[in-house]
């Protein structure tokens, strides 16, 4: 079934289209729960919870890509897990590494915290992303979004894991950089 | 916390740039790898005649763990049929190669479609292979169920509009309670899933029958313990098995469960 027709069976609230989700998606969204928690059943849970997400979300949404709605959702749900985690002192997986990483775009020598908005965040972020080179983008988005190990990256793109680390740094101060430009404090 | 603000924006990005990222690919090994790992004369002395065996049946056996009461190997021994109906023998002749490790894996890349895949349970799994993926026997120290995670036991088959299925390998994995013992099964229609480890090593290593079909074994050690592996193909359906610290012989009886379907 295709992912229009999926849709259109939320559209319908149609039981099945959950029942197809899952076929469909159930895997892929396990990837990126489990990637951030490292718990099988708190995975399952979150996936599951993903489905009553797009349940209650469409309608009125209509998404144009399902699986990155989908991933979405369960990206959000698992971080919000893993903050629980984090409180109960017992995270695993990547996410405390990335965390890690990512204070590399934040710059350290403002004592004046600037509140942005979020959507400006985003916009920046889009437009750095856009004009990286494919597969600098690529290997950002599979470490910062789908949080996959850079031994996972350097296998599916036949590259060293020490190029994946070193091409992660440098896009990172780049991306620091972009931030700075944009006026933009963290 | 500053970079979990930025973990979050980072979730909000275009969704082209989270497809374009998405895992498409998966890891495979492809046939023909390095022989660097090769042992000078791979096979070991150790060739037993294992003769008679009492697999229990999984249709028959109410608990798939009970081995058969004659599971004693007696080399030279000829098969011969068990008064007992829920069971069968299978006669084998085993060969464990020793090897010093396991070959690393020469990665290849097969591109996976997510809009591709059809998620299948384990009796649709079995309908599509056409035949039983799961063992009829397993040690007694292993639960019966699946482990399910990111690697195992998602089962299903990547297949494109036009009806050609591209990809059918799926993992199958059984522990103990502590995850120290296991059991894992890579499964493909038509081929070896991930290892061809006999083609690897070029007629350096023995095979073995069971049944009349040719099963490679081997045996080695790392930094996980003691492991055994066999691969065969069988009703046209390729297998790859691992016996993570478990006996030899609870290893052959779980390999030799599939030549009694």
């Amino acid at each position: 079934m295709n992912d229009s027709e999926i849709v259109e069976l939320y559209w319908e609230r149609s039981e099945n289209a959950i029942a197809e989700t899952s076929k469909k998606y159930s895997r892929y969204c396990y990837y990126i729960s489990y990637n951030i928690l490292h718990n099988n059943e708190d995975a399952n849970e979150c996936v599951n919870d993903t489905y009553l997400r797009a349940w209650n979300a469409i309608p009125p949404r209509r998404p144009d890509c399902l699986s990155s709605f989908l991933g979405k959702i369960t990206r959000n749900l698992s971080l919000d897990r893993y903050k629980q985690y984090a409180a109960e002192k017992r995270g695993l997986g990547q996410t405390e590494l990335v965390l890690s990483e990512l204070e590399d775009c934040i710059s350290g020598t403002s004592d004046i915290e600037q509140r942005i908005d979020e959507m400006v965040l985003v916009e920046n972020i889009n437009k750095f992303l856009v004009a990286l080179p494919k597969i600098n983008r690529i290997v950002f988005v599979r470490r910062y979004w789908y949080l996959s190990t850079t031994k996972e990256i350097a296998e599916q793109y036949k590259m060293s894991e020490s190029k994946v680390k070193s091409m992660l740094f440098r896009t990172r101060n780049e991306l620091k950089k972009h931030f700075e430009k944009g006026g933009i404090i963290l | 916390m500053k970079s979990e603000k930025l973990l979050y924006a980072i979730g909000m990005i275009e969704e082209s740039m989270i497809e374009e990222a998405a895992p498409k690919t998966i890891r495979t090994a492809k046939k023909h790898g390095l022989l660097k790992y090769l042992m000078p004369a791979a096979t070991c002395a150790a060739i037993a005649l294992f003769a008679i065996f009492v697999l229990p049946q999984i249709s028959k056996t109410p608990n798939n763990n009970t081995p058969g009461r004659n599971n004693s190997v007696i080399p030279g021994q000829q098969t011969d049929k068990n008064n007992e109906t829920n069971s069968v023998y299978v006669k084998m002749n085993i060969v464990m190669n020793e090897l010093e490790k396991f070959p690393s894996k020469a990665e290849g890349d097969i591109g996976l479609f997510w809009d591709d895949y059809i998620s299948m349970t384990i009796d649709e799994l079995n309908e599509y292979y056409g035949m039983d993926i799961c063992p009829s026997y397993l040690p007694g120290t292993l639960k019966k169920e699946m482990v399910v995670d990111v690697t195992y036991g998602n089962l299903g088959i990547f297949k494109r509009d036009n009806g050609t299925v591209y990809y059918d390998n799926n993992e199958l994995k059984y522990e103990n309670a502590d995850k120290a013992q296991s059991v894992i099964i890579s499964v493909a229609k038509g081929h070896l899933p991930k290892y061809d480890v006999m083609g690897l090593y070029k007629g350096d290593l023995k095979a073995s029958d069971i049944d009349g079909n040719t099963v490679l074994f081997t045996h080695y050690n790392d930094e996980n313990g003691d492991h055994y592996y066999a691969e065969f193909l069988y009703n046209n359906v390729g297998f790859n098995l691992w016996g993570n610290n478990i006996s030899k012989d609870d290893f052959i009886k779980t390999v030799a469960s599939y030549f009694g379907k």
